[in-house]
């Protein structure tokens, strides 16, 4: 790297990959959705992704005070998330400030990539909501207009909107889980398609980037919290944690962003840890908290915990005894 | 000994040298700070009542309520002081102006947690004005806002609520009593408003409600079933609109009470059947 | 000569108190009125005053009286000294700022368990004679106004839009119509401009080779 001699004990691994070549590949398994949002929203989604993209990767060029924009990619991973979180149309400055906190206020300060503690994209998010609530959520989503001429490329979509599914018992009645699993519904731009998420991390599991322990944990606590306490609704419990599986934001945030390798637990214990305490954060938010989403907060939260988890559960050496207490 | 006696005797002279000091100051600030906070109350109580004179306080149901007076000693209005009730997020405390023929002049929101950019619109202007001017009965019109549904049902409740609690207690307000035995036989159908306006159809017959009907209704479906049929019983039971609302779902319950008092109201002032329709 | 000196004396404790032991960004001291009422900045200029008000009259009246003070006995005679000195400021603010009293709130009260001003009365006054303790509280207490002053500057400008609100020079810095941004007037944006603000102080300090 760099001409330089590393010079590290023993036992050394070696691998042609780099953080650019990860970046690439989660870059690559964001693509569907990305794809997915753009067909559903049109030119404001595309608009909103590239501003994204381009802010994040210019606020680390400027910080590093470097030429070379894309650089390992991380920035770019960052600005695409965030705008995964984002409505499908804010307003531009939205987007700006948002990509600067995130890589600014979330990363650089804590010393750049690597040494981060919480995850930079939704940093930028917290920050987002906390300071233009009415921007980021509420009454803004958009409805989505499936891309079937050409001209609804440039459709208006901010026209039309609704609230996200996750607002209430009523609203969530009016979805069906197929829209939601293949993303004709209301919500943030990585939001919406369940199964394009599913497809992208697919490609990032058989890259072997992103192992099952956070996502399984996640996803299968706000399985089972929303069955036993989401109230039942679509006739049937189990209908109804799927449903809170589906809706919202937790398989942008199980899949893409728990799983960030830098801000969660290393172990194996841990991760499973981590991920069923995002999942059961995230369902008190929704069921008793007063957003109707949050992904956001329990992600953040469990990040600022996992030196604890990883304390914790560091396996024993070979050979080692327990201590007596 | 010794020891002991000067540590005393130095923690006293520090005590007694510190007492004197604040017993100087405080007698010099007292009657400033009385004067300066009734003159702020007497301030806040002119942006409601510009004729504002004098005022008394009153207890009631652990609430305190200011009666207002003018010039010539007549009553003018009431305030009621850190009201409280609970919105979305959790406690809300507000003061609340009714004037003396029981409509609201305004509130302010002290303290709430409701949902910042969207349960806050309590606090806005634009959600103010929708009660300047309201009477009691007129609040039943005041509309929630979408988004923010619970938010402003919770308020449009707890303020109805409390003016007619002021209405009562201070205003010699008489509420309408509608006598069902002068009520023609026939269906009627009444409009009011639970978390969403609803609309029901009452039966009469021979004096006595024997059928209602809730057709028209938003409300949440958890919500609903607590309140009908149960309330519609309790009114037929008890052939009164005094019944106990309590049910888990306040806001459908008094809903549907205050349909049924809408339709028995226009079928009294219509004189008769005309409005029937039937049943079926 | 010798006059002068001890004025150099005097202007150096004056200096020191503002930049090299300024009490906020170089001790991080006082943390908690720092992060709660910097929320606009005549608040953040009240809260300030006052503790500095405080500060110099303690640091006075304990150096005077150090002497007298029995070692074993010195934290209780200090406090008692201090809760006086915040009762009457509290006092006299209620009295004759009504409006900064509201808004300091409890915050006054709990100048007295400010760790500065037990602090200095523990490191300096305790120790030193009253007249370098008084300029050693000049020096504490405007270097803890000035932190406070930048720090709740720059959370009202950002965070409500405004300078100098609730005063008659208020100023909408960016227009009616911007949209701040809320999460500085709100308590994480406290933590977040606090971290920024003693990054800054680090960089600068580290450039200039002040330690």
């Amino acid at each position: 790297m760099n001409g330089k001699l590393v010079i590290s004990s023993s036992p050394h691994i070696r691998t042609i990959e780099s953080v650019q070549s990860v970046m690439i590949d989660v870059l690559a398994a964001l693509f569907p959705v990305a794809l997915i949002a753009v067909l559903l929203f049109g030119y404001q989604a595309l608009l909103t992704m590239v501003i994204a993209v381009i802010s994040a990767m210019l606020a680390e060029a400027i910080w590093m005070r470097k030429l070379d924009i894309f650089g390992d990619g991380s920035a770019a991973v960052t600005g695409l998330l965030l705008a995964m979180t984002l409505p499908p149309a804010p307003p531009w400055w939205l987007v700006v400030v948002g990509s600067f906190c995130a890589i600014i206020i979330g990363k650089q300060v804590f010393g750049g990539i690597g040494n981060n503690i919480f995850n930079p994209a939704l940093v930028g998010r917290a920050i987002l909501v906390v300071s233009w609530g009415g921007h980021m959520a509420g009454q803004i989503w958009p409805v989505p207009k499936p891309f079937v001429i050409f001209s609804d490329f440039f459709y208006d979509i901010s026209a039309v909107t609704t609230a996200t599914p996750l607002a209430g018992q009523e609203q969530a009645l009016n979805t069906s889980l197929s829209q939601l699993l293949f993303g004709n519904v209301a919500g943030a731009l990585g939001e919406t398609s369940a199964l394009a998420l599913l497809v992208g991390a697919g490609w990032l599991f058989i890259k072997g980037h992103i192992d099952w322990r956070i996502p399984g944990g996640y996803i299968g606590t706000v399985f089972v919290m929303g069955a036993a306490l989401g109230g039942g609704f679509y006739g049937n419990h189990l209908l109804t944690g799927l449903f809170h599986v589906l809706a919202g934001g937790v398989l942008l945030g199980a899949l893409f962003m728990a799983t960030d390798m830098v801000t969660s637990p290393v172990t194996n214990l841990g991760k499973l840890i981590f991920g069923i305490g995002c999942g059961v954060i995230t369902m008190l938010i929704r069921l008793y908290g007063s957003f109707p989403e949050g992904v956001t907060f329990a992600i953040l939260i469990m990040n600022a915990l996992t030196p604890i988890i990883d304390n914790f559960t560091i396996p024993r050496k070979f050979g080692e005894v327990k201590k007596s207490a | 000994m010794r020891n002991i006696l000067r540590l005393t005797l130095t923690l006293a002279a520090v005590s007694i040298f510190s007492a004197v000091i604040l017993a100087v100051v405080n007698s010099w600030t007292e009657p400033i700070i009385a004067e300066r906070q009734l003159q702020d109350y007497l301030e806040s109580v002119r942006l409601y009542f510009p004729d504002v004179a004098d005022f008394e306080e009153k207890e009631l149901e652990g609430n305190l309520f200011d009666l207002v007076y003018d010039d010539s000693g007549n009553l003018i209005g009431v305030i009621g002081k850190n009201l409280e009730y609970s919105g979305y997020g959790g406690p809300v405390v507000y003061t609340l102006a009714v004037d003396q023929s029981a409509a609201i002049v305004g509130y302010n929101i002290v303290s709430h947690s409701e949902t910042p950019g969207l349960g806050d619109i309590i606090t806005k202007p634009e959600f103010h004005d929708r009660f300047v001017g309201k009477t009691l009965e007129e609040l039943d019109t005041v509309d929630t806002v979408s988004g923010a549904t619970v938010s402003t049902s919770a308020i449009i409740g707890a303020i109805r609520g409390m003016t007619e609690a002021i209405a009562k207690a201070f205003l010699d307000y008489e509420e309408e009593v509608i006598d069902i035995t002068q009520v023609p036989d026939g269906t009627y159908r009444g409009e009011g408003t639970g978390l969403k306006p609803m609309a029901v159809e009452v039966t009469v017959e021979a004096g006595r409600i024997v059928k209602i009907e809730v057709v028209e209704q938003d409300e949440t479906p958890t919500y609903f079933v607590l309140s009908y049929p149960l309330i519609a019983d309790r009114i037929i039971e008890t052939q009164s609109l005094d019944v106990d609302t309590a049910t888990g779902a306040t806001f459908s319950a008094t809903g549907i009470v205050n349909c049924v008092k809408d339709a028995l109201t226009k079928a009294l002032e219509q004189g008769g059947g005309e409005e029937s329709e039937d049943d079926e | 000569m010798k006059t002068m000196s001890n004025m150099n004396i005097y202007l150096q404790d004056i200096s020191r108190g503002i930049v090299r032991d300024n009490p906020t960004f170089r001790l991080v001291l006082g943390m908690c009125p720092t992060l709660a009422v910097t929320v606009y900045l005549i608040n953040g200029l009240g809260m300030g005053l006052s503790t500095a008000v405080v500060l110099i009259c303690s640091n006075v009246v304990i150096s005077a009286l150090r002497r007298y003070i029995p070692d074993q006995v010195r934290i209780p005679c200090y406090i008692v000294i201090i809760a006086t000195f915040v009762t009457v400021v509290e006092m006299l603010l209620k009295a004759f700022q009504p409006k900064l009293y509201a808004a300091l709130g409890v915050f006054i009260p709990l100048i007295v368990v400010n760790c500065i001003i037990l602090g200095r009365a523990e490191a300096f006054a305790g120790k030193k004679p009253v007249l370098r303790s008084l300029f050693d509280g000049i020096g504490i207490g405007l270097g803890f106004t000035v932190s406070l002053f930048i720090l709740s500057a720059l959370r009202e400008v950002i965070g409500s839009g405004t300078f100098l609100a609730d005063t008659a020079y208020a100023v909408h810095v960016f227009g009616e119509s911007f949209e701040p941004m809320a999460v500085f007037s709100q308590p994480a944006g406290a933590f977040i401009a606090l971290g920024l603000l003693l990054g800054l102080t680090n960089v600068i300090f580290k450039k200039l080779k002040i330690d």
